[in-house]
């Protein structure tokens, strides 16, 4: 598939209430993860990766800082020749002297088909900016093309437990969707939608044209997909497997962050062949002093660490001061825990100055921010 | 501030014995993170300067390597430029491949540029240094050329061979070598702020002196009749010129009372980034006074030393005073003290490397032990 047939559009426009005062000032897709990334790297360095070199980011809610971090693509590459990075916010139109704030996810995209019928793509690959997994798009994009399919939905197999919290893909013996239900009481399959939706981009235009006249919450699981599957259209799932986390709690956010420090960890931040791009701050030399202990820790440059830091995730110029503790626990960029403070089970978000102690629960940890 | 053109002139670097065969000290790989040149080119930054030459001796391929298109140097990428200068022709004759030839080849640079002040600096020598400030003085002083120096205590053991300024009035009154004889002595850091026509006349001076002379050799010849600034630098100065010197000077800035003169939040030292992950530390990493890179991965013992990037050092390895390079791994239970392993050495087979401070134990560029 030639690569500019194939655009990306990642919506990161949601709020992420769950993440509390994480995303206070802030989109939930720049929320610090893993030491030195943001969440929406993840999503970034797979579309880098898969080669999509036209990439779309649809930002509404507290836009600025998330903006201001995509720039123009480059810490991902995707500023190269042939390469697009736009970012792409809600805007005024002639029509509307308004701000036309995007409605759902599938208003999102619809409000911008002028951009995409700019670029004229065969395939439209739709993502979500508050994931994190890593994965090769053509994979799932060879699913699409050999079957002749219309849209392409990425799933994964949820325990019977979680089934009832995701949109449920009901299939049959090739693959092909029969029914898709959202967060059903009932799970009759536990097959989970992904927000992962590649789209012939004609029936996607024609989809979205006829959901706007609708008054329907204009979402891509609640409305677009029942109404293609109504229409009898050709719908199959990519099964996918591997590591995929939605961080949409602080518990969940704290979750994935140690599964990085476990000793075969789940998800390869080192990989070779599929990096994880992000950005890389002018900071000084990562420095362990003296009396420091340091284990099963992730630590990232500009970090000094005097004391302690067990099994815990460590961004960049945090310092941890002589005596002090930090077991089971994620300290975001530029925070200080002072002298002798014992943290554990608690993410402390970033530029902070930290000196008293705290002990969450690893069932339900603690969050420190300003 | 007025233009200046910033000059950094790898001519005047000394070598560090095999780490330098096959790359100039100026890419050469220092605290794990970054290479010599960042330094001055940091402090070319940072005293906005962003019109930059690098007068090159050899070893081109690595220093472009590092360089790549010098943005992470350059405020605006359009405006700012760093331009590698280079005497090709007589790039391998000895007598002829110094500074003042390569300026002569390269002069379009000088001409083109609209600066009327030069700085010109090496990159062995590193140090904090705010231009701005010297160009000034070296106006205030109504002078055509000044030398920057450091008055130091230690001079029976420190930078030796390096120049001696004997100082009267700011006026550089001798140039010597200095051979430890004294502890108190003023070193020139062979960094010079010259008037950009001055200069343009001390080329033409040395053409019609000696084919074979340097700037230095210019000034040497020149200071009886003409008045050259000394103007001193009271900052933490540190000073690379053999493998000896690499090691404990390196390893001295893991003290945080001499590593803080040189790293302040107001003048970030900017480098070639690789994107890297964070450092990973294993069950058993048990690491102290160091400096590790992102993208290391120790489950082992490190103490005293500098890890560079993406190096693994695994289970039941020590490390004392040593100095790892990037992509470098030192396999389970290997015992380093004093060593230097360079870029992508691999450590697997020999249990137990031992050198000394003055003698470190040095591995080749992608060998395995």
């Amino acid at each position: 598939m030639n690569n500019n047939k194939v655009v990306a559009m990642i919506l990161a426009g949601g709020k992420g209430t769950r993440l509390e005062s994480l995303t206070r000032k802030n989109a939930k897709p720049a929320v610090f993860f893993g030491g030195k990334y943001r969440i929406i790297d993840f999503v970034l360095s797979n579309v880098a990766n898969s080669k999509i070199n036209t990439v779309g980011i649809l930002t509404q809610y507290e836009s600025i800082g998330l903006n201001t971090y995509i720039g123009n693509g480059s810490k991902w590459g995707i500023d190269g020749n042939r390469s697009l990075t736009s970012i792409l916010p809600p805007r005024q139109t002639e029509a509307d002297a308004g701000v036309n704030w995007y409605r759902g996810t599938a208003d999102a995209i619809y409000q911008n088909l002028d951009w995409l019928d700019a670029l004229n793509p065969e395939l439209v690959l739709i993502l979500s900016g508050d994931h994190i997994y890593i994965t090769n798009f053509q994979d799932m994009i060879k699913t699409h093309t050999s079957n002749n399919a219309d849209v392409t939905i990425a799933a994964l197999s949820v325990s019977e437990e979680e089934a009832h919290r995701f949109g449920i893909l009901e299939v049959d013996e090739e693959n092909n969707i029969t029914n898709f239900v959202e967060k059903p009481k009932h799970p009759k399959s536990n097959l989970a939608s992904m927000g992962i939706y590649l789209f012939n981009y004609k029936l996607l235009r024609d989809a979205l044209r006829s959901d706007a006249k609708t008054d329907s919450e204009h979402d891509f699981g609640k409305n677009i997909i029942p109404y293609l599957l109504e229409h009898k259209k050709k719908l199959i799932i990519h099964p996918f497997q591997g590591y995929w986390k939605d961080v949409g709690t602080i518990q969940s956010l704290w979750e994935a962050n140690m599964d990085l420090l476990k000793g075969q960890s789940p998800i390869d931040i080192f990989s070779k062949s599929m990096r994880i791009f992000s950005e890389d701050t002018h900071s000084t030399p990562q420095y362990i002093g003296p009396n420091a202990e340091i284990t099963s820790s992730l630590i990232n440059q500009g970090a000094k660490i005097y004391g302690r830091s067990i099994n815990s995730v460590i961004f960049n110029d945090v310092v941890i001061e002589e005596g002090a503790e930090v077991i089971d626990s994620v300290i975001m960029p530029a925070t200080v825990i002072k002298k002798n403070t014992h943290l554990s089970n608690v993410i402390v978000g970033p530029s902070l100055e930290v000196d008293t102690s705290f002990d969450g629960d690893p069932k339900h940890v603690g969050l420190i921010n300003k | 501030m007025e233009k200046v053109l910033g000059l950094l002139n790898l001519h005047t670097d000394r070598d560090l014995g095999v780490l330098t065969e096959k790359r100039a000290i100026a890419s050469t790989s220092f605290l794990g993170r970054y290479a010599f040149m960042d330094f001055p080119l940091s402090n070319f930054a940072n005293s906005d300067i962003d019109e930059i030459g690098i007068l090159v001796r050899d070893h081109l391929r690595s220093l472009i390597r590092h360089l790549g298109s010098g943005h992470a140097f350059n405020d605006n990428t359009k405006i700012g430029s760093i331009t590698m200068l280079y005497d090709e022709p007589f790039a391998h004759n000895l007598g002829y491949n110094n500074d003042i030839n390569n300026l002569a080849e390269n002069r379009w640079m000088i001409d083109k540029s609209h600066a009327k002040t030069v700085v010109i600096c090496p990159s062995s020598i590193i140090a904090k240094i705010d231009f701005r400030k010297y160009v000034e003085e070296h106006h205030r002083h109504d002078s055509k050329v000044s030398m920057i120096y450091s008055p130091i205590k230690n001079g029976r053991t420190h930078f030796i061979d390096s120049d001696i300024l004997e100082i009267e009035n700011s006026t550089v009154k001798s140039i010597s070598t200095n051979r430890g004889m004294e502890d108190e002595v003023n070193i020139s850091l062979n960094t010079y702020i010259i008037d950009k026509e001055y200069l343009l006349g001390l080329m033409k001076y040395a053409a019609d002196t000696s084919a074979f002379f340097s700037l230095r050799d210019v000034f040497a010849h020149i200071k009886d009749n003409v008045k050259i600034t000394a103007l001193p630098f009271e900052g933490y100065v540190t000073y690379f010129d053999s493998l000896t010197s690499y090691l404990s000077q390196s390893l001295e800035l893991l003290d945080p009372k001499v590593c803080n003169q040189l790293f302040t939040p107001d003048w970030p030292i900017y480098t070639k980034t690789y994107d890297t992950p964070p450092a990973m530390y294993g069950k058993h990493a048990n690491v102290s006074h160091s400096f590790i890179a992102n993208g290391a991965k120790i489950d082992g013992t490190v103490k005293n030393s500098i890890i560079g990037r993406d190096v693994i050092i695994e289970k039941g390895a020590n490390i004392e005073n040593s100095i790892i390079f990037s992509y470098g791994k030192v396999g389970e239970n290997c015992i380093l003290k004093n060593v230097i392993a360079d870029k992508e050495a691999k450590i697997i087979y020999s249990k137990h490397l031992e050198g000394t401070i003055k003698d470190p134990f040095f591995i080749k560029r992608e060998d395995i032990v």
